[in-house]
């Protein structure tokens, strides 16, 4: 079999209404269209999250400000949580792995197709859930108003006697479906990767970003779940007479925050791991070389999914545990940032002794790299659990939070969509909007995010949704908020890129990097089938091996 | 990172000492946990900030020296897989610096959590309410809101103030940065933390966990008095509120219409708790848990609207006439 | 491909599929059951006014060995029906269906008396009368 692999016609007839269009995408079970349904409906999201962030931003411009009202600025940063970590974040990450975890391991289509489009649309519906509630709330007074209580919906702030009308209950219900949809992906991609892999696959050969979305996956088990069986607590209580976290009758607010960090903490390992994957792959690709210390960064990957659940505690270091807990909950903190600054160190180890090419992806992941860096940096100073005491509750937090999913996962995603943008829809993606996308976004970035710091250590706390003038917040309020606009401008202009793109790029062909994995053996677009063949491998770079054959990987590994 | 590390340096060194205005600062500490504190973040600080500065450096020379040209971009650099002793090099350094890291940490975390209350102690119960603060000194009789006062306190014969932290209510917490680190007051679930200011002066806060629709305008005053000063104000507040009969109409209005469902006023026959004491209300420089200032003004406003000064708060519009409501303002005025 | 690989294994055998999403569903609810189990044992005994556990609950051996054994006799109908056993398969099926339907009924004549004679819901609580 040669490098590009024998691709059979695409019998598809192109007079097809609209109607029948529409119908095959509403109704499909291939992985490759549920990934990209996965991803358009999280660009959705990422708009409607966008814009709260800007309501946000416009609100704190300046002390004592007026934009919005406090009930709707609570509802906005609520939204806006919500929405980019569920909607956002989980569906665009899932939709990567849709799409490229059967190509990556030589498979046809994911373990359970009917199962992948259930989980989408269930995802789907949980966003529409949540939206609806700004029409069928039914609040206090009557108009629709959707969840004012933060994503974490703290007891007993979340419960009946201070939550009265239904907008938390769109907020649970709305989590408690998507969650399903998410447990039901990850089931899936679970049984793709140890089942599905393509002969002389062992696992040890698989690329190191399957690997990471394996081990998100299994965190998703174990992550998700907690926050589903929290939300039906939460439902007894408001509805069935349940007194789980209703403080007025003896119920603990503090269970409700065990409950609900056990969730969120490995959620954003979750989160972030996906982003480890890309940046893996495209960092061996454009630095020429392979992935430094491949063993190590799965064993480094598994060790951060164990340690990251044993740390959650570290987000309630204020709410007066003992000594001897904070000091547990810190060292755990401490030790997860050991896996992961080694996972930096071996990136860098890639890129050393290499011939870096900087195309976009290459840029992007260099900025991830970064900013993980300092991301990581902020969150070993506030393990140091007294500091926390300080930090925590502060806008120190949302700079360090945002660093690591903007600054980081962002742009790994960035970088993973210049990446397999090609291969999606066999245009290149222009690299002239590329750069003003690039540039722009990481000027925006740093402004918004390296100052928003600052305000955090002059003890300005979060979720306000006005401060007090002369605390000497004012000013780097407002160049936060210009820098948020600035992102938003480098937003549009990706998006443009993506769409001008599917009919004016370059054609990209099969392999536009010269890269090594499976995908890039099939073309692009790949045909429904994936593989003509079914593909044999020998080593973690297949690709290489064909292009070197003098010198395969097969050899060293 | 390192913009970071240069401002906070620059935030903790500009303040001078004893200066009676007093910001948000975490690095202009004036109590002894906020000043433990201060100084594990600088060593933490100036930790990170080295790994930072390496690990940087090292990023920067590979991304400079590795930069592949296009002429030879046809031949490969050599395909590295790894190295054992680089890799364990790179992984025993992070754990010894955990280690380093986590014994500092843990030593201040005990000094600040496992203080025995001493003899002296000044004890607080701090409540939580959406949106404002009650405080209640229990050995000296006094209950007051939002404006807490307590004594300076000397390194030789300590006097610091012990705090029972409760909520009435949703979650909230405590946040006086130059005073200590937050701890937050949790509906069942009693917590304890302690002050003792090493100089007098006003210092500012506010409540650091959302809770609800005007937790931004939860703010505090702290007002921190020598002893004479201190043992003044217990004296004052000690006292039933004072009569004036000149005021008599307002204080009928006060006690025949709502107000005292909500509001006590020592020594008269309001005695209710959901809102805060106003037995010495003039006592106060702000109202509404330092949402406006006590003014007679602001004061009358806030009776006839509190939504125009703080939009959500629980305070209801009392629906009085203009006749009743100067008159109530003008007994409030008296309450000093 | 196999053009360079080293011979692979003739014979390529991944676990199957179905076997591996079952465990990760197990899995998931392990987890979902483990955040009700740490909220039961949390509570248990906290309660001022409510009946105690162990003035109100008791241990259903019987009920508790049917529902096991269901468990035992649809394993050996599944093995059955592997090999074509109609008779022993329609036998151990119809035994599974029984027993379950026996616990089910013991389950809910369990909770009967729970909620009626000693008024134990999801209501009772540390400091509230059952609501």
């Amino acid at each position: 079999m040669s490098a590009n692999a024998m691709v059979l016609e695409n019998v598809q007839s192109s007079d097809r209404t609209w109607l029948e269009t529409l119908h095959e995408w509403l109704t499909t079970v291939d992985h490759k269209r549920l990934g990209i349904l996965y991803i358009l409906s999280a660009l959705w999201f990422l708009s409607l999250g966008g814009a709260e962030a800007l309501i946000i931003r416009i609100q704190l411009i300046h002390a004592h400000n007026n934009f919005v009202s406090p009930q709707v600025f609570n509802r906005m940063f609520t939204m806006h949580g919500t929405t980019m970590i569920f909607f956002m974040v989980m569906p665009i990450l899932f939709g990567f792995a849709n799409y490229l975890v059967p190509l990556m391991i030589g498979a046809r289509d994911m373990a359970f197709p009917r199962l992948n489009a259930f989980s989408f649309w269930l995802s789907f519906l949980g966003g529409l859930l949540l939206y609806f509630s700004f029409l069928g709330g039914s609040g206090l007074y009557g108009a629709g108003n959707a969840p004012d209580v933060g994503w974490w919906a703290y007891a007993p702030l979340g419960g009946r006697a201070f939550s009265p009308g239904h907008s938390s209950d769109y907020w649970t219900l709305a989590l408690l479906v998507s969650g399903f949809g998410s447990i039901g992906t990850a089931i899936n991609i679970i049984a793709t990767i140890v089942s599905m892999r393509c002969p002389g696959m062992k696992l040890s050969r698989m690329p190191l970003m399957v690997w990471l979305y394996l081990v998100m996956s299994g965190m998703v088990l174990i992550a998700i779940t907690p926050l589903s069986a929290a939300q039906i607590m939460l439902l007894i209580d408001r509805y069935l007479g349940g007194h789980f976290f209703d403080t007025q009758a003896g119920g603990s607010a503090v269970l409700w925050m065990h409950f609900f960090w056990i969730f969120g903490h490995p959620e954003v390992y979750v989160l972030v791991i996906p982003a480890f994957g890309f940046v893996s792959e495209i960092i061996s690709v454009f630095s020429r070389k392979p992935i430094f210390g491949y063993p190590v960064m799965v064993a480094a990957t598994v060790a951060i999914g164990l340690v990251s659940t044993s740390v959650w505690a570290h987000h309630m270091f204020t709410i007066g545990m003992n000594s001897y807990a904070n000091s547990f909950f810190a060292i755990t903190t401490m030790a997860v940032g050991v896996p992961t600054g080694i996972k930096i160190f071996n990136w860098i180890g890639t890129m050393w002794g290499g011939k870096i090419q900087f195309k976009l992806p290459m840029l992007f992941c260099i900025g991830f790299l970064f900013q993980f860096l300092i991301a990581g940096l902020t969150g070993i100073l506030q393990a140091a659990a007294p500091f926390d005491w300080q930090l925590s509750l502060s806008y120190f937090v949302v700079a360090h939070f945002h660093y690591v999913i903007v600054g980081g996962i962002m742009f790994a995603l960035f970088g993973a969509f210049y990446y397999w943008y090609p291969k999606t829809s066999g245009r290149m993606l222009s690299e002239k909007l590329g750069r003003w996308h690039f540039w722009l976004f990481l000027i925006g970035f740093h402004l918004t995010f390296d100052l928003m710091h600052i305000p955090g250590l002059l003890g300005m706390p979060r979720r306000i949704y006005t401060y007090e003038p002369g605390r000497g917040w004012d000013t780097l309020n407002l160049l936060v908020t210009i820098g948020a606009f600035i992102q938003a401008v480098a937003i549009l202009i990706f998006v443009w890129n993506l769409i001008i793109s599917y009919w004016k790029g370059e054609k990209a062909g099969n392999d536009p990097w010269d890269a090594w994995t499976l995908e890039w053996s099939t073309s692009s677009p790949p045909p429904s089938y994936n593989f003509a063949t079914v593909p044999v491998v020998a080593s973690r770079r297949p690709l290489w091996d064909l292009k070197h054959p003098e010198d395969p990987d097969s050899r060293y590994e | 990172m390192f913009l970071q590390f240069v401002s906070a340096m620059a935030v903790w060194a500009s303040e001078p000492e004893g200066s009676s205005s007093n910001g948000t600062n975490i690095f202009d500490p004036a109590s002894t946990p906020a000043k433990s504190i201060a100084d594990l973040s600088v060593f933490v600080l100036v930790i990170t900030g080295i790994i930072f500065v390496v690990v940087f450096a090292l990023l920067v020379y590979s991304v400079v020296k590795f930069r592949g040209r296009a002429i030879e971009a046809s031949r490969e650099p050599a395909q590295v897989y790894g190295s054992t002793q680089i890799e364990l090099a790179w992984t025993i350094i992070p754990i010894l610096i955990v280690v380093v890291l986590f014994l500092a940490t843990a030593r201040v975390i005990h000094a600040i959590e496992d203080v025995p209350e001493p003899a002296g102690a000044v004890d607080v119960i701090a409540i939580g309410h959406q949106y404002w603060w009650e405080f209640r000194y229990p050995q000296l009789g006094v209950v007051t809101a939002n404006e807490l006062h307590i004594p300076v306190s000397d390194p030789a014969r300590p006097t610091p103030t012990f705090l029972n932290l409760l909520s009435a209510d949703t979650d909230h917490s405590f946040w006086v940065p130059q005073l200590a680190g937050k701890t937050d007051l949790i509906p069942n679930h009693p917590n304890r933390m302690w002050l003792d200011p090493h100089r007098t002066g006003i210092f500012l806060g506010q409540c650091a966990q959302y809770c609800g629709v005007e937790h931004a305008k939860m703010l505090l005053r702290v007002s921190v008095d020598t002893p004479e000063e201190f043992a003044s104000w217990v004296q004052s507040q000690q006292q039933p509120a004072v009569d004036d009969e000149k005021v008599a109409a307002g204080k009928h209005v006060f006690e025949t219409t709502a107000c005292i469902n909500c509001h006590a006023v020592k020594g008269t026959v309001a005695s209710g708790r959901f809102g805060p004491d106003l037995t010495h209300l003039m006592s106060r420089s702000t109202i509404a848990s330092g949402a406006a200032s006590n003014t007679a003004k602001n004061l009358r406003l806030w009776i006839e609207n509190p939504d125009a000064v703080k939009p959500g708060s629980l305070m209801p519009a009392m629906k009085l006439s203009d006749f009743d409501l100067d008159a109530l303002v003008a007994y409030m005025e008296t309450l000093r | 491909m196999s053009a360079i690989a080293t011979p692979f294994p003739e014979s390529w055998k991944l676990p199957y599929r179905g076997k591996v999403a079952m465990a990760g569903l197990i899995i998931g609810e392990a987890a979902i059951f483990t955040i009700f189990v740490v909220a039961y044992l949390f509570y248990v005994g906290k309660s001022l006014s409510g009946p105690t556990p162990a003035e109100v609950l008791e241990t259903p051996i019987f009920f508790t060995i049917c529902l096991l054994s269901s468990s035992l006799t649809v394993h050996l109908a599944s093995k059955a029906l592997e090999r074509g056993k109609r008779a022993s398969f329609l036998g151990m099926w119809l035994s599974t269906i029984v027993l379950g339907g026996l616990f089910l009924f013991g389950t809910a004549q369990e909770w009967h008396r729970l909620i009626y004679e000693h008024g134990l819901t999801v209501c009772t609580h540390s400091t509230s009368p059952p609501a």
